[in-house]
């Protein structure tokens, strides 16, 4: 199977090199990274990564917008996007399921399940 | 490595264990069959030697059982018979060696050598590690060819990581393997001892860190380098390998973006200084939520789960926009504090358990800002407790998810798991606004009727028959007479919440060993201190030892059922009120029946799963214990 490559969207570096590390140790997957929403939409529209890793809470364009520009883009709107985001309440899940996003993970995650939870919520097999 | 020597002849089995002992094999001794095969069962082993004439389960019938279940373990048999039948008979039921009473030791523990050897996948006689050697024929240990001299214990650890050259051991693996189940060390007699072995070999020119630390995973033997290793580790990692490369990586980046989390902090600190001053403006409120939201997820990714979890407690205390009472700053302030520490801690692979109880939430409704309440939370705070402070009838509404009806599946997993309720005035001498009073208890209703599920303590001036009766009416599980010290509160939320139960002693009878393992596994996460028991003939001195605080039994078991047993602790006056439960696969009536006739408190059947049977221990000890006090209470008064 060829390897996949995802794009991971996060302002914070240091989570970017943890989800890079999880992805390349469990699944051999390459990553690319942005630090917002604005860059992640550019390296979506260039690479077209099989799919994306989202952060939530981003300053300027937040995880949402993010989301919706992506939706909205003819370029990137069939490009799954899972939202990683700290555990969330009741109304913000609902939020999420309702904008169609291919799935929620949830912060902390468990680095070593990490590429297993991507692969389940898209049917991809490792 | 760790040897069972089941065996009833105390001389001869002092005097093996001694000369066993000496050779650096740890030693556990058993003088019946039974208990043969509860340890057995119950440890790992690479080597069992079992006499012949035991009692209750001869040695034969245990090497039988033994066999049948798929123990492997290498079986020496000692026996005062020597007919040939006998022989054959023993090495027929699975025994590999055979050695006549009396024998000598020396041939003995050749014999022992052989068979482990035997066993042991490598052949070479000597294990190896670079210039290091140790000969396990002779028990001596060089480095570059130069003798090192060990303790039985070093010895051991670097036995066990020489035989498992790539494997790293946790500090409970660790105390599992080398030391006997009748010593008690801790973690850091391990550490110690690693200490001690890595001074001796550094001493011998070794370099220090040949036995390394994995952080957060344990200890290994560090690699002799090699590009080669690694290369063919990465085409297909084992899981192992997989979490020492994702540590390391983890780690050096934590090293490199630690500043940023302390920048967070720090942003925390100042926000905490301005709301004592009462000078933090909406946005800066809002600006530390996003800075505790983002240092929850960092922390949490970094498995820092201690500053996670306090990042987290910060993030939903801001979410009270935009008044705080004088309560919440102090919680924040000991929060944030607490988190200063936490960003200490080195970063640790996030496996998180499944099942594990998670920390207590608890949730004050305090309308009137009553002074006891600032000292209860900081207590709160240090016993670890989540605990947010909701300061109008509205925010405990809207924290409960009960505008609505039915609650959400998502909000009956974030609910709580206690509430309690003021109904102390802000000014002590002062009364209770009567409106407030009223909507007050219309939310007690409220609350147990959403959340029957749910305790809550209310807090009371009044709390004569008449208001009590009403309390209780309206759903409230504890009433608390104000004045009451915010310790004795944070006492009884402790009780209720279970948080003080983890460590409580429950003996276990069932003579199925395999069923007892299972069941030890499961409950886990909510660490009490079990003692398995197979054989019920012990229970009486195994009792007297553990002192139990629980007793769990089954009921059908071989010579003593589990009815008689519990008929001998009610027979005796002390044990009146010890919690006794059945855990049987019997479901009928009549067994249930006899069970509560004869002073059983609970009833279980087998196919429960681990959290509704924890619940169900818990709640028990929970009753136990609150008449244990409410006993001792009542003597202090008397």
């Amino acid at each position: 199977m060829p390897s996949k490559c995802v794009l991971v969207i996060d302002d914070e570096e240091s989570i970017q090199k943890v989800v890079r590390l999880s992805l390349k140790l469990e699944a051999s997957w390459q990553t690319i990274t942005a630090s917002s929403g604005q860059e992640g939409i550019c390296q979506a529209e260039k690479h077209q990564p099989d799919a994306i890793l989202l952060d939530v809470m981003m300053p300027a364009i937040d995880g949402i917008a993010t989301f919706e520009s992506l939706h909205e883009n003819s370029q990137t709107q069939s490009i799954p996007v899972i939202l990683l985001t700290a555990k969330t309440g009741t109304s913000e899940k609902r939020l999420f399921q309702k904008i169609g996003v291919a799935g929620v993970i949830t912060k902390p995650f468990n680095p070593l399940t990490l590429a297993s939870q991507v692969a389940k919520l898209l049917g991809w097999s490792i | 490595m760790r040897v069972l020597l089941v065996d009833d002849d105390d001389a001869l089995a002092a005097l093996l264990t001694q000369q066993l002992t000496a050779q650096n094999y740890i030693v556990d001794r058993v003088a019946d069959g039974e208990t043969g095969w509860a340890y057995s069962s119950t440890f790992d082993y690479d080597l069992i030697i079992l006499d012949w004439m035991l009692p209750q389960l001869d040695g034969i019938q245990l090497c039988q059982r033994l066999r049948s279940q798929g123990y492997g373990v290498p079986i020496l048999l000692l026996t005062a018979r020597d007919e040939q039948t006998d022989k054959i008979k023993g090495l027929e039921t699975g025994a590999d060696d055979y050695m006549i009473k009396p024998f000598d030791t020396a041939e003995l523990l050749v014999r022992i050598r052989v068979l482990l050897r035997r066993s042991l996948t490598e052949a070479a006689p000597f294990l190896s590690w670079g210039d290091l050697c140790l000969d396990p024929v002779s028990c001596q240990v060089t480095y570059q060819e130069k003798p090192v001299s060990l303790t039985a214990k070093e010895y051991s650890l670097l036995e066990l990581f020489l035989r498992h050259s790539h494997q790293v051991f946790s500090t409970n693996t660790l105390l599992d393997r080398i030391w006997s189940s009748e010593e008690f060390p801790s973690e850091a007699t391990v550490r110690s001892h690693i200490r001690g072995l890595r001074r001796k070999l550094k001493g011998m020119g070794a370099p220090p860190d040949l036995i390394e630390t994995v952080h957060g995973l344990g200890y290994r033997l560090k690699s002799q380098v090699s590009a080669h290793k690694a290369e063919s580790c990465s085409i297909h990692p084992t899981q192992t390998e997989r979490q020492i490369r994702y540590l390391e990586g983890i780690i050096q980046t934590w090293k490199a973006h630690k500043g940023e989390s302390l920048e967070r902090w720090h942003y925390l600190s100042q926000m905490v200084h301005r709301l004592k001053e009462q000078n933090l403006s909406e946005q800066q409120q809002a600006e530390a939520q996003r800075m505790a939201h983002s240092l929850a997820g960092t922390l949490g990714t970094f498995g820092l789960m201690e500053g996670h979890r306090l990042a987290r407690q910060i993030e939903t205390l801001l979410q009270a926009r935009p008044l705080f009472s004088a309560a919440q700053i102090s919680q924040l302030q000991a929060l944030v504090t607490t988190l200063g520490h936490a960003l200490d801690d080195s970063p640790q692979l996030v496996c998180p358990i499944e099942e594990a109880p998670p920390r207590q939430r608890i949730l004050i409704v305090d309308v009137n800002n009553a002074s006891y309440i600032q000292q209860l939370m900081a207590l709160a705070v240090a016993e670890g407790l989540e605990t947010t402070v909701a300061a109008s009838i509205e925010t405990a509404a809207q924290r409960l998810s009960m505008e609505t009806s039915p609650p959400a599946v998502e909000a009956i997993a974030d609910s709580p798991d206690l509430v309690m309720v003021n109904l102390v005035a802000g000014k002590t001498d002062a009364v209770m606004d009567e409106l407030i009073l009223q909507r007050l208890l219309q939310l007690i209703t409220k609350i147990t009727q959403q959340w029957p599920e749910l305790p809550v303590l209310v807090v009371t001036p009044q709390a004569d028959f008449g208001n009590r009766l009403n309390l209780i009416r309206r759903g409230g599980a504890l009433v608390l007479e104000y004045p009451v010290v915010p310790a004795e509160i944070l006492e009884y939320i402790v009780q209720t919440t279970h948080h003080s139960y983890r460590l409580s002693k429950i003996m276990m009878v069932d003579d199925d060993a395999h069923y007892l393992k299972q069941v030890i596994h499961l409950l886990q996460p909510w660490d009490f201190q079990i003692t398995p028991l197979v054989n019920p003939q012990r229970f009486w001195m195994l009792f007297n030892q553990i002192m139990p605080d629980m007793v769990v039994l089954d009921i059908e078991m071989p010579h003593i059922d589990g009815f008689e047993l519990c008929q001998v602790l009610r027979s005796h006056p002390r044990w009146q009120h010890l919690p006794i439960i059945f855990l049987s696969i019997h479901a009928d009536p009549a067994k249930q029946e006899r069970a509560f006739a004869l002073g059983a408190d609970d009833y279980i059947t087998k196919s429960i799963q681990g959290k509704h049977l924890a619940r169900r221990l818990l709640n028990r000890l929970q009753r136990s214990q609150a008449c244990l006090r409410w006993q001792q209470t009542a003597a202090v008064v008397g």
